[in-house]
């Protein structure tokens, strides 16, 4: 058992056939050449019109020169970073689907390959590749240190950093690669999913160099953004007296979120034969970061910090100013894991959704059957959807309460009441769209435009009618938004909660009510069909 | 040994393959015959682990497709009814990747790929580019690909689609010797005669059912149990009738003019007496021959050709 266990490891990360068939193709031809180039060209001219512009300022202060070449690094890096940002994405992105196109798929399949396996081998091919960038830029990156701007734990710290961000980009591009049917379709989900990715990130890091103010001692995600790598590669977070380097806790996050996407890369090529394996992982992972994000940093309120106040620059230093120690508030805590939680928007209507795409058929097999949660059928997603909530929630609270500052539950149980009807609630307009009989795709769309029904427009319209008003958002209308509770301005209370969470649970009691005639009928239909 | 139980593939209400079984021992050859839509590709790619039966499974030298895929799949080289070929690598390269894959020791794959290349006689492209082969060569570096972890058990879906007369004849010489290497080989074809001279087993399936299963002669008897001989007579056939259907064994006797089509079945003796009737009864007997069976109408009369 072990041993096969770690002959397949081997066999995956040593050696392995797919990366070592794209990289030999990635090589080959006028293509590479073209792109090396074009990559140097750039590289060298960015840096060679910065340097003169430092160069420009000879005679100024000392520290003046100083700051100019730590920007000519900075700037250095940014440039590396978008790069980074611009290449990998397309190379993953188009892995899969050409080989779908191409029909090869089903042949590497017929050998005794699991997706695993493949899926690795594709991603250890992007990866080499970027370290090939990055290598390119070494001399760059080392006139930086010759000349003052960084040293090289800097440029170490910093190429690693990119590394793994590359990384990420290549995994969202590959899962996003198995999902799709066209080129196009893919490579454009790819880029506006990583771009929201780096947007978001982007935020969060710069939030956090808000935080933490002795040298290098950084709250972790300042290394979470690429185009930041050359302030906040070379920091350290201090875990239990440790120093341990924001590059090592990044990483580790972002393994965890390649592992993710490989595994809904792999339950799509192994026709549901993964599912299980990535729901487990989904669950076990929302625990530990539910867990360990609750109280991240010894009680700076990690978590929400994270989450919630890392948009929100004002509360930022408001918790800044509040200090260590200060003990964490259920509204905080509610709305962090709210906000953890909030990814699986992206898929609820896959997993709840019945009907045909074209190949097979989804049944609508029942509205909960606990036993089918970690199953790929609708009636499991409810189940799903109430797990992940339940163990994130309760792994925020049981960290408070080894901390020793147990959250407030009457305040605190407001929200996971309020999480649950929120999945509770797109999973009924879900049923309800299936229902209708368009087909998978068809109540993809539909659940998509009821999100940005719900979720969006009313941020553009209230955003509109408070346009020019002193402090927009903490206008009453504001309190008709369904996300209310748990937006970081102002101070929501956990009644907003409650009462919202109410209100879902009875908008899904009758959406779901709705759909069950129409679905009675589809399985009808089905089983003639069938017989 | 492979056994195939009563497997069954459902795309929503369609059933595509409906419960079909058969046996095939290290050896065989086995002709898939079908028209179009009838279920050979499904019923294939559900033998190669590539699609979940709805229900039925198939189990080769002990290893079931649905409880041990990995192990099934250690012992199948499966060619599908594309090419699904990689253009920007070398021949030889392409093989190399899927010995790889195919768990081949990386000492062992250059012997591999040469043995391959030589059997398929691509020994002279081994260092083309995919791309540049012609079809025919294409295919042939297909099933080169099939044989690169010498599989207990090939599954050739269509292969000899688009190959020109001589590349056919030159598959099929293919074919029967890895037969006589002990292999178990699965040839799918619209077209029977196609594959009669050279599979000692035929299946017919129709509409997801397997309509027959045998040896391609036993397949005709049963379809064409009367044989039928054809007389060319000098003058009108119709005065012979009446003379003919006294002897025992014929069953019944057309005349188109001057020729007759006479359904027997008797023994040797009885048959002579066709002849020495035909001769003494004055009809100018030309010609008298046995008619041959035609593996065409055997398999149209079969199939309805009317899938779905
Ligand atoms: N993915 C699928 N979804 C729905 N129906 C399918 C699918 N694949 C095959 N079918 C149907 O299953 C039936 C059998 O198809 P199959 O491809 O096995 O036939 P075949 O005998 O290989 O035909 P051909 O000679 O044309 O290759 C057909 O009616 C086909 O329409
Ligand atoms: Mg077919």
């Amino acid at each position: 058992m072990l041993q096969n266990w770690i002959r397949q490891t081997r066999r995956t990360y040593f050696g392995n056939a797919a990366a070592q068939r794209d990289f030999r193709v990635q090589l080959r031809g006028n293509r590479s050449i073209i792109v090396f180039g074009l990559y140097l060209a750039i590289l060298i001219g960015v840096a060679y019109i910065q340097y003169r512009g430092v160069e420009s300022q000879a005679g100024v202060s000392l520290s003046t020169i100083q700051y100019s070449l730590k920007s000519f690094y900075s700037t250095i890096m940014a440039l590396l970073a978008g790069m980074v940002v611009l290449i990998t994405p397309a190379l993953a992105a188009t892995a899969i689907i050409v080989e779908r196109q191409r029909r090869s798929l089903d042949l590497v399949f017929s050998a005794p390959v699991e997706p695993r396996y493949y899926l690795v081998g594709k991603l250890m091919a992007v990866y080499r590749y970027i370290w090939m960038l990055l290598i390119l830029a070494l001399p760059v990156a080392a006139a930086c240190v010759v000349l003052g701007g960084a040293n090289w734990l800097d440029v170490l710290s910093a190429f690693i950093l990119l590394s793994f961000h590359g990384l990420a980009y290549a995994a969202v591009g590959l899962y996003v690669s198995t999902i799709s049917t066209k080129l196009i379709g893919a490579i454009g989900r790819t880029y506006i999913t990583v771009m929201v990715i780096v947007f978001v990130t982007s935020v969060w890091a710069g939030a956090g160099f808000a935080f933490g103010t002795q040298g290098r001692e950084r709250p972790f995600t300042v290394a979470m953004s690429p185009f930041m790598v050359a302030d906040g590669g070379n920091t350290y977070t201090v875990l239990s007296g440790f120093q341990v380097p924001n590059w090592v806790l990044v990483g580790a996050l972002i393994l965890v979120f390649v592992r993710m996407c490989l595994l809904g890369a792999g339950s799509v090529l192994s026709d549901g034969r993964e599912i299980k394996n990535l729901r487990m992982s989904w669950t076990v992972i929302m625990a530990v970061i539910g867990f360990a994000l609750s109280n991240f940093g010894g009680g700076a309120t990690g978590a929400t910090f994270f989450m919630t106040r890392g948009l929100n620059p004002g509360a930022i230093s408001a918790q800044a100013v509040s200090g260590t120690g200060a003990s964490v508030a259920a509204g905080d805590l509610g709305t962090g894991a709210f906000w953890l939680l909030f990814p699986f928007i992206f898929s609820i209507f896959g997993v709840s959704a019945f009907g045909t795409d074209g190949h097979g058929w989804q049944r609508p097999n029942g509205w909960f059957t606990p036993k089918e949660v970690f199953s790929g059928t609708p009636a499991g997603a409810l189940p799903f959807a109430l797990l992940l909530t339940t163990v994130t929630f309760v792994g925020q609270y049981v960290n408070t309460s080894l901390s020793g500052s147990a959250v407030n539950v009457v305040a605190y149980l407001p929200y996971y009441f309020y999480s649950v009807g929120f999945w509770t609630l797109l999973w009924a307009a879900t049923r309800l769209a299936s229902s209708i009989g368009g087909g998978l795709k068809a109540t993809q769309t539909t659940c998509v435009l009821f999100c940005i029904i719900l979720l969006v427009a009313p941020v553009v319209f209230f955003s509109l009618i408070n346009a020019g008003i002193d402090k927009p958002f903490e206008q009453p209308v504001w309190n008709f938004y369904i996300l209310r509770p748990v937006l970081p301005v102002g101070t929501p209370t956990f009644l907003s909660a409650l009462v919202y969470g109410v209100l879902f649970f009875f908008a899904a009691a009758a959406l779901y009510a709705l759909s069950i005639n129409r679905t009675k009928q589809m399985t009808r239909t089905l089983e003639v069909d069938v017989a | 040994m492979l056994e195939v139980k009563k497997l069954r593939k459902e795309y929503g209400g369609l059933t595509a393959v409906n419960g079909v079984s058969f046996e095939l021992q290290p050896g065989d050859i086995f002709g898939f015959i079908g028209s179009n839509g009838a279920g050979k590709t499904t019923t294939i790619r559900m033998i190669s682990t590539l699609l979940e039966p709805t229900s039925g499974t198939a189990i080769l030298n002990g290893h079931d497709v649905r409880k041990d895929p990995m192990a099934i799949r250690r012992s199948i080289g499966y060619m599908p009814d594309f090419f699904g070929l990689y253009d920007d690598v070398k021949v030889w390269e392409y093989l190399d990747f899927f010995a790889a894959l195919y768990e081949v020791p990386p000492r062992d794959r250059p012997g591999v790929i040469d043995n391959v290349l030589e059997l398929t006689d691509l020994t002279v492209k081994r260092d083309a580019f995919v791309q540049s082969l012609s079809r025919g060569m294409q295919q042939r570096l297909c099933l080169a690909r099939c044989l690169v972890h010498d599989p207990a058990l090939l599954l050739l879906d269509e292969p000899a689609s688009g190959l020109d007369p001589r590349a056919r004849s030159e598959l099929k010489e293919l074919i029967v010797e890895l037969g006589r290497m002990g292999k178990i080989v699965i040839v799918s074809s619209h077209i029977l005669p196609e594959l009669a001279d050279f599979c000692n087993t035929v299946g017919i399936i129709e509409r997801g059912e397997m309509l027959a299963f045998g040896g391609v002669n036993e397949i005709v008897r049963s379809m064409q149990p009367v044989r039928a001989f054809k007389a060319s007579l000098i003058r009108d056939g119709e005065g012979a009738i009446p003379t003919l259907t006294r002897i025992p064994g014929v069953l019944k006797v057309e005349s188109n003019e001057s020729d007759l089509r006479i359904e027997f079945e008797g023994s040797k003796e009885q048959q002579a007496e066709i002849a020495k009737a035909l001769v003494e009864g004055g009809f100018g007997l030309l010609g008298l021959r046995e008619e041959e069976t035609n593996l065409e109408d055997v398999f149209l009369k079969l199939t309805t050709g009317a899938v779905n």
